[in-house]
């Protein structure tokens, strides 16, 4: 079953393969988990998050037309259920004025990816979620401002003020 | 330090220490560490749950296209049987609604219903049957005038009270309920019978006489004989 090709994998899904399904969620669950648990930041609501987006996988895999990689598609899935989950407590503080700059700020000294992660999960739910999509997942402004119901300037502040909050995070992370 | 090799010496570019500084922004940190943030683990084990879905729904979706299978049959069934019935004919013959839908009653005459002239089949279509036509037609034709008042003096109150003129109510003929029934034949004796009519049977008859009268649609008339013993 590991030497299945993808194309070979879909179909089988299709066809309501329970073996093929499995071998689905196998490969793709933590890439999936990873991402809605970064966007809700509950284990509970990602393994909900998840459940869901893999029962709407299965269903519209049918739709699949490789525009895109499998990946690409099931993370958008993914990614949409978890913002459905976190619709009701995602805010977005108004803000006057955002320095746009911030990006270029320098940090007192160099992070790894355990530190930034848990810079991340500091952040407020609503400019983490813009960061989330714009930064990590890569989606367009114009992209994250439609899953999150925002404007797209709204995205653009949301991101600076994101940006602000994260270097003052891990200023003090790298200072402790 | 003791050097064991005599090896050339490189200078780093001038800009090095400047590079060294730009890494330390942020962009170019988040863009470097991005990619190696940590994957989270999952807690549960959600297959089941996935799996007993994915059985749910597959499950609730057959019995629905076996009913949708039915009933489609049974339409073309239907379909197919009705253009059998009808030699290849889909349209309703509409004869055969209109006349069969049509109250039939039977209505013992002399002369034969169509033979009459329409003034004489339809009276109430006749101009003289609606007297208030060339009045309402009229109603445009009324010109203003003028009227005087009349003046009641006080001498013409003779009498505060109210007068009423009573006339009397106009008295229909009064119908009976009663039956006499007179029969003869040439072995049978001149014979009356005298009864009370059955009520329920004349408000039948009555009634559907008056739809026949309402509706405008053709009327059928079954003239039977008699045919006698002998």
């Amino acid at each position: 079953m590991k030497s299945i090709f993808e194309k070979e994998l879909i179909s089988a899904c299709i066809r309501q393969d329970r073996k093929a399904q499995f071998e689905l969620f196998e490969r793709y669950k933590v890439f999936l988990y990873s991402t809605v648990y970064r966007i809700l930041d509950d284990e509970d609501e990602a393994h909900d998050a998840l459940q869901e987006a893999f029962i709407a996988i299965f269903k519209g895999l049918k739709q699949f037309k490789a525009e895109s990689t499998l990946g690409a598609w099931m993370k958008k899935i993914a990614v949409r259920k978890a913002i459905h989950i976190a619709k009701k407590r995602l805010y977005f503080s108004p803000l006057d004025q955002v320095d746009e700059q911030v990006g270029n700020y320098s940090l007192e000294g160099w992070i790894d990816g355990e530190l930034l992660d848990q810079a991340i999960r500091k952040l407020p739910a609503g400019c983490r979620s813009v960061f989330l999509l714009v930064e990590v997942e890569g989606y367009k402004h114009a992209e994250c401002a439609a899953l999150l119901s925002i404007s797209t300037n709204t995205s653009k502040s949301q991101l600076f003020y994101a940006k602000k909050l994260l270097r003052e995070h891990l200023n003090q992370l790298l200072k402790a | 330090m003791k050097k064991r090799y005599h090896l050339p010496e490189h200078q780093p570019s001038a800009g090095a220490w400047d590079s060294l500084l730009d890494s330390q922004k942020l962009d170019r940190q988040l863009k470097k560490e991005i990619p190696n943030l940590p994957s989270a683990e999952l807690k549960k084990d959600i297959w089941p749950l996935i799996a007993g879905a994915l059985e749910q729904q597959a499950g609730s979706s057959i019995p629905l296209r076996k009913y949708t299978a039915i009933a489609v049959f049974l339409i073309v069934f239907l379909g197919t049987a009705v253009l059998v019935y009808n030699g290849g004919e889909l349209s309703f013959k509409g004869e055969y609604l209109v006349t069969k839908s049509r109250p039939a009653i039977e209505v013992e005459v002399g002369r034969h219903f169509k033979d009459l002239p329409k003034e004489k089949r339809f009276p109430m279509d006749t101009e003289s049957s609606h007297p208030n036509v060339e009045k309402l037609q009229s109603r445009d034709r009324i010109t203003e005038i003028s009227v005087n008042k009349p003046s009641l003096g006080q001498k013409d109150w003779h009498d505060p009270g109210l007068v009423v003129a009573v006339q009397p109510a106009p008295v229909s003929p009064k119908k009976t309920l009663h039956e006499v029934d007179i029969s003869w034949g040439p072995d049978k004796k001149f014979q009356i019978g005298i009864g009370f009519a059955n009520t329920s049977k004349i408000l039948q008859d009555s009634s559907a006489l008056s739809k026949v009268r309402k509706s405008q649609g053709e009327w059928v008339f079954r003239l039977s004989k008699v045919d006698s013993k002998d």
